[in-house]
């Protein structure tokens, strides 16, 4: 369901291709836009939105017509590719008509119309979807230039619903958005990371207009641009379309609860491939961890998208059938093996991108992906799992994602805890805040043995073990990869801080056995680590692991600072040192706690083994941006540990 | 003369119904044991999936040509299940047939794939329409099989190579080229990696390979494409390659000469020119200039016809609508330079070279398109002088990189042969860095650092950002000087100079810190003299190489560090001087304490941009040399007891 942008080939293609371009005929609106006094703006923002001005109308048949006109104007070179406009569509929705001109700083104008446009297919991930992109590319894009577009899409018929997103990557000047309703028609305005408007009601329709909307920014770490920008969303309520339309989450999950229904019935073959694999000999838990590995390992991931296919999924049988699906097709296919061995299970809608739905947002369809809540045996109780959610009625819910074929049963894909999911129950929707893990469940514990040799070589053992999000992401880039990539990887990670570096071995265990914890080990060699300085050599006791984040302190920080996940790093890294040498000063251990991680470290030197041992703890995912300044603190004092450097004294 | 007409019957009836000689089997191979079995590939575990068998058939008619392929590919790891989702791109003007799927379970059995694939719309607008169509096979688990068929035919010809090695290592292939024996003759060309020459019988060509490894690129290697196994097919006698290049050659100096001609109009700008000018040298720099004044369209964006109208943007027909309307391509330009050159007594001619930029060139490659880039040389004071004044900025006397080395067509009136463009030396390339810091108590540094880069250096910053503004270019400059410095550090630009002076060095000037860039021990303070990285780092990490190692040029870096102490603090050792000097380049660098100040300086030259990787563990070595040396440490001490401080 994920959208991509144009990609550079295609407008490349397009460029060339694009027609000449009819005799401008521009309209009166973009020349008031274009006439407006141009404001100041920061040196890098690449273009300015004069105008956004979107007209939606209902039609007492149900449908909605939207009629959207927006200004821009060109500030820097970057900024050109705004003259390229993408509108999708399928076989459930129309653009009536695309257009689009521009006026240049001389005063030239040009118009591009339907038939200059291109259609391409909006997504690439998918086997087949029925998304199209129509884009079109209006001529004379250079700085300065005004350009424009208008257009006339009709929506989709089962979805009552408008967004009016008034915050994106360029600052906005002027915005309105206006709401004509048929009689006995009405509608529920929520607005998201703004407050809300009251509309003017003038002839039946009712208008909001905004002003001056700052541009949503590119910050290291931040969260997605949906998860901060302004919107306001409108629903739509009549008695012609009653229950087909949401004023509540609880409507939304009814309203799902329409659309998907009959797709978990089973087929034969389905409820013998359940009998197959899970017999009742087996445990409750052990049943459903067999059926949840089958959907998750066995069903391959492809999605094929036709209108409302989008939505919907397919049948179980025909995704066991084929043994394919999307994730929804996976869902639904497990929901339906789960209850032939009696066990209940709910869909749950979220959304990849944690922080776009939060305990406020409005009910809205801007899901990407569907996960399942099992509803877990009382006697699973004593079994520990960080993906369990605890619902007042239903009880211990795993919440368990079947695409995702690298987390193992019990624990969540990081990008879906701390993050609100759509629990769709037979009582309708609720949104619940999905768990999220321990800083101990996603560990890496990293031990070496090393040696160093008057020369400065270093080369020894080095183990680590992950676990829980640590070990995910490490599995998501092994298992794609050959051993001999693996190889090149780990002496690419290696050797951004070690010099002339060799990789005598390697070998990771539990690659596919997700069950289990990931462990790499491997053996290096490393010329010049330790520099000598006449009788003194220098060594830096933190051999690998390099844990300082990125913050670019040259400006404010808008936005929060996200992490992947809670975790907790350990490293114990012992160097036995050259004979003929002993420790002649130590750097001072390092020790910070803050409100969301904990680091020190220690350097401590026995006999002639120098150790290291540090922890780095992330307690809280999410670091908001009045705490910026701690975050900064937290990655200087880490910085400085990182590069310390322990000196070694040549005995006469 | 009855021979004669029976031969010519025998021809007639050749055209009309030629056979392609034995046609190859199109159907499914049966499923052997040894596929079923295999689980891995061999010396490469973990891949993905592999390639049991690959086909590629090309049927070449007098009007139409047809393709058949096949593939069988057995999934090995979770991750291999992605070659289970088939998108077979279909160009205007081809049509796809006979495309049948299947799946072999890990047992032997069999699914079929019975749906109809899907259409996808890649691109459509204004009568062009390229599509895909793709289709996704059923049951294809870890252990399975999965093959697909299909034929491509066309109403021309379209393809000329066979593809013999792919992402996956394939255990057979199988090729086949098949044209009519009356057809004009067919030649062939083969990468060098090839291990087996096609055989051939006529116009029909075959070629079986087994074990064909994976192609897996490495980095800062050459251009991919001439190691890659591919076998070319060309036709008639623009097959040969004497042939082929003579006729090609003479094409492009027909219309060289026909745009430069000899204009009046040329003549007096020329003379206007170089008036008062008597040096040959010094008149050829002005006619240089002079040519680079005339707005180079080929920075600028594509214009569409309706724009060009509006502009009044004409075509040139010759080197005097050039003169005319100010503005040019670079091909244009270039014939306007030799044009203004041989005004004035030059002997001044184009000549065509073929970009490094993307490949290498292969003579036996008889595609035209090779021969890329255009320049000009000009003979001054008995010596041939390169020069390229189609390219922005390029000053006068440098080659751009991408031409500098490589094969060229030198054209004159009628044709024009081979030669070998110089190539340009470390000196063409230089960049210059100078650091004044201040270190703090708590080890961070803060100061200012200036950039100069000089020739190749510099043209390549000015081309690299031609198409964005100051804001732009100071974003590109601090983002390239933050990849210098460690990490953590913070880059501001101040200034930049002599973006538009392409005889000038482009000089930048930046503020920076780099909080905890020294190392506190007790009473120590630990300073890395040198504040850059090893740029060239990236390319040694690995200890194993195939292919040769390419940089784009050889280059030469000046850097001078000033590093101002804090007081209270002794020298206690200072880094030895190291001066390295081997085939593959040259290291200097030598640092000294001096007052209060770390006075370091530092050259690194390197000699060439291709090296074999015979020599690699000698470059790896001589880089590693380098980059030991770049992490040297000045050991500082604090006069009194006390320890050194830590940052709050």
């Amino acid at each position: 369901m994920l959208k991509k942008g144009i990609s550079a080939i295609f407008l490349l293609v397009a460029i060339v291709l694009v027609s000449p371009g009819a005799r401008a005929g521009v309209p009166d609106w973009l020349h008031a836009a274009a006439q407006q006094p141009a404001k100041h703006y920061a040196d890098d923002v690449n273009a300015v939105v004069l105008l956004d001005d979107q007209e939606t109308t209902i039609r007492d048949t149900g449908e909605i017509v939207t009629l959207r006109r927006i200004a821009y104007r060109i500030l820097r070179p970057e900024g050109k590719t705004v003259a390229g406009f993408g509108l999708g569509f399928d076989a459930e929705t129309k653009i009536n008509y695309l257009r689009g001109w521009s006026i240049t700083v001389k005063g030239q104008e040009y118009e591009a119309k339907d038939k200059d446009a291109f259609e391409r297919s909006a997504t690439t991930y998918e086997v087949y979807s029925d998304v199209k992109e129509r884009i079109l590319i209006v001529p004379g894009a250079d700085v300065g230039t005004v350009v424009g577009f208008e257009y006339e899409h009709k929506g989709r018929p089962y979805i009552f619903q408008d967004q009016w997103s008034f915050q994106r990557e360029y600052p906005i000047e002027h915005t309105r958005y206006e709401l004509r309703l048929p009689p006995g028609w009405e509608y529920r305005a929520d607005w998201i990371h703004h407050s809300a408007n009251e509309p003017v009601e003038r002839n039946g329709a009712y208008t909001w207009e905004l002003s001056d909307i700052p541009r949503i920014e590119t910050e290291y770490h931040r969260q997605t641009e949906d998860a901060l920008a302004g919107s306001m969303v409108v629903t739509f309520f009549s008695e012609k379309i009653k229950n087909q339309t949401y004023k509540s989450w609880k409507d939304f999950g009814f309203w799902y609860n329409q659309l998907a229904a009959g797709t978990r019935e089973p087929t034969a073959a389905l409820q013998q491939k359940v009998v197959e694999l899970a017999p009742a000999s087996m445990s409750p838990l052990e049943r459903i961890k067999t059926l949840a590995r089958f959907a998750q390992r066995d069903i391959r991931y492809a999605e094929i998208q036709i209108g409302i296919g989008g939505y919907r999924p397919h049948s179980a049988g025909d995704t066991f059938s084929h043994r394919y699906g999307d994730c929804k097709d996976k869902a639904t296919m497990l929901g339906a093996m789960l209850s032939q061995i009696g066990v209940k299970s709910y869909s749950v809608l979220v959304r990849t991108d944690r922080g776009v739905y939060t305990e406020n947002t409005p009910p809205s369809s801007q899901f990407n992906h569907m996960i399942i809540a099992i509803q877990l045996p009382e006697a699973s109780s004593s079994q520990p799992m960080p993906g369990v959610y605890e619902h007042p009625k239903l009880g211990r819910l795993l919440i368990f994602d079947p695409t995702n074929d690298l987390v193992p049963f019990g624990q969540m894909p990081f990008y879906e805890q701390d993050n609100y999911g759509l629990l769709i129950t037979e009582q309708g929707g609720e949104m619940i805040h999905l768990p999220i893990s321990k800083p101990e469940s996603n560990r890496v514990t990293r031990t070496a043995k090393l040696t160093l040799l008057p020369d400065g070589t270093l080369k020894g053992d080095v183990e680590e073990v992950r676990t829980g999000t640590e070990a995910y992401k490490a599995r998501s880039r092994y298992s794609h990869q050959t051993e001999s990539d693996r190889k090149k990887a780990l002496e690419q990670s290696l050797g951004g801080s070690m010099t002339a570096l060799h990789l005598d071995s390697m070998d990771a265990q539990n690659v596919d056995n997700i069950e289990g914890d990931l462990v790499l080990h491997y053996q290096f060699t490393a010329e010049h680590y330790a520099k000598n300085a006449g009788p003194l050599l220098l060594v830096r006791p933190r051999v690998t692991g390099e844990k300082m984040g990125a913050l670019d302190s040259t400006k404010p920080r808008r936005y929060a600072y996200q992490f992947d996940s809670p975790a907790l790093e350990t490293d114990s890294f012992e160097i036995s040192l050259p004979e003929g040498y002993k420790v002649d000063e130590l750097p001072d251990p390092a020790k910070t706690s803050l409100s969301f991680g904990e680091y020190n470290s220690k350097i401590t030197n026995a006999g002639n083994v120098l150790k290291y041992t540090r922890e780095y703890k992330i307690t809280s995912p999410l670091i908001p941006a009045e705490r910026i300044g701690e975050l900064n603190r937290f990655f200087r004092e880490i910085n400085m540990d990182e590069k310390s450097i322990a000196v070694l004294k040549r005995a006469n | 003369m009855k021979s004669v007409y029976l031969r010519l019957l025998v021809v007639i009836l050749g055209l009309g119904f030629f056979t392609y000689g034995a046609t190859p089997s199109e159907d499914w191979l049966p499923v052997t044991t040894q596929d079923l079995q295999i689980k891995e590939v061999p010396g490469t575990p973990n891949a993905p999936a592999i390639q049991l068998y690959y086909a590629h058939y090309i049927y070449v008619d007098q009007n139409e040509e047809a393709q058949f392929f096949y593939c069988r590919i057995k999934l090995l790891t979770d991750a291999g299940r992605q070659y289970a989702d088939v998108e077979i791109p279909v160009f205007p003007g081809v049509k796809l047939t006979d495309l049948q799927a299947r799946t072999i379970r890990p047992d032997g059995s069999i699914v079929t794939f019975t749906g109809s694939p899907f259409e996808k719309t890649l691109i459509k607008g204004r009568g062009f329409k390229l599509l895909a169509q793709t289709l996704t096979l059923p049951e294809a688990g870890v252990g399975s099989i999965i093959e697909y068929k299909y034929k491509l035919k066309a109403w021309a010809f379209r393809s000329n190579h066979w593809d013999v090695q792919h992402n996956l290592f394939t255990v057979r292939e199988h090729f086949r080229y098949l044209s009519p024996s009356t057809f004009v003759p067919v030649t062939y060309v083969v990468s060098k990696s090839i291990p087996k020459q096609p055989s051939k019988d006529k116009n029909n060509f075959d070629l079986e390979l087994e074990n064909v490894p994976a192609f897996e690129a490495e980095e800062q290697m050459p251009p991919e494409e001439i190691y890659k196994q591919v076998v070319y097919f060309f036709t008639g006698y623009m097959g040969l390659p004497d042939f082929f290049w003579a006729t090609k050659m003479r094409v492009m100096a027909t219309d060289f000469e026909e745009f430069i001609g000899d204009h009046k109009e040329i003549r007096a700008a020329a003379e206007e020119t170089t008036r008062g000018v008597t040096d040959s040298q010094e008149k050829l720099r002005k006619l240089y200039a002079r040519a680079q004044q005339i707005r180079n369209l080929g920075y600028e964006r594509e214009r569409t016809e309706s724009e060009r109208k509006k502009e009044d943007l004409k075509p040139s027909k010759d080197v005097v609508d050039v003169l005319k309307h100010g503005y040019g391509f670079h091909n244009g330009i270039s014939a306007f330079f030799v044009a203004m050159a041989r005004a004035q007594g030059f002997q001044a001619d184009i000549v065509v070279a073929a970009s490094r930029k993307e490949r290498f060139f292969q003579k036996g490659l008889l595609d035209g398109s090779q021969l890329d880039s255009v320049l000009t040389v000009v003979q001054v004071d008995h010596k041939d002088l390169y020069l390229d004044p189609g390219t922005r900025f390029c000053p006068y006397g440098t080659l751009r990189w991408t031409i500098a080395g490589t094969t060229a067509a030198k054209l004159y009136k009628g044709g024009g042969s081979f030669i070998v463009v110089p190539g340009s030396g470390a000196d063409k390339a230089m960049t210059w860095r100078t650091a004044h810091l201040t270190l703090a108590e708590d080890g961070s540094v803060k100061g200012n650092v200036i950039v100069k880069f000089e020739g190749g250096e510099a043209l390549e910053h000015r081309l690299a950002t031609v198409s964005t503004d100051e804001a732009g270019r100071n974003h590109d400059m601090e983002e390239e000087m933050k990849r210098w410095l460690p990490p953590n550090a913070t880059v501001k630009a101040i200034s930049s100079q002599g973006w538009d002076q392409q005889d000038a060095p482009l000089i930048a000037n930046f503020d920076i810190e780099v909080p905890a860039y020294a190392s506190i021990a007790g009473k120590r303070i630990l300073v890395t003299d040198y504040l850059f990285q090893t740029r060239q780092k990236e390319a040694f990490k690995h200890s194993v190489r195939k292919y040769p190692v390419y940089f784009p040029y050889a280059f030469v870096e000046w850097d001078e560090i000033t590093i101002t102490l804090p007081p209270g603090y002794v020298l206690e050792s200072s880094p030895e001087r190291q001066q390295i000097a081997t085939d593959v380049g040259n290291y200097r660098r030598v640092s000294e304490v001096t007052g209060n100040q770390i006075n370091m300086k530092r050259m690194l030259l390197l000699s060439g941009a291709l090296f074999d990787v015979k020599i690699y563990d000698q470059l790896r070595a001589f880089f590693a040399t380098v980059q030991a040396g770049d992490e040297a440490q000045t050991v500082l001490q604090r006069t009194d007891s006390k320890a050194a401080v830590k940052p709050n």
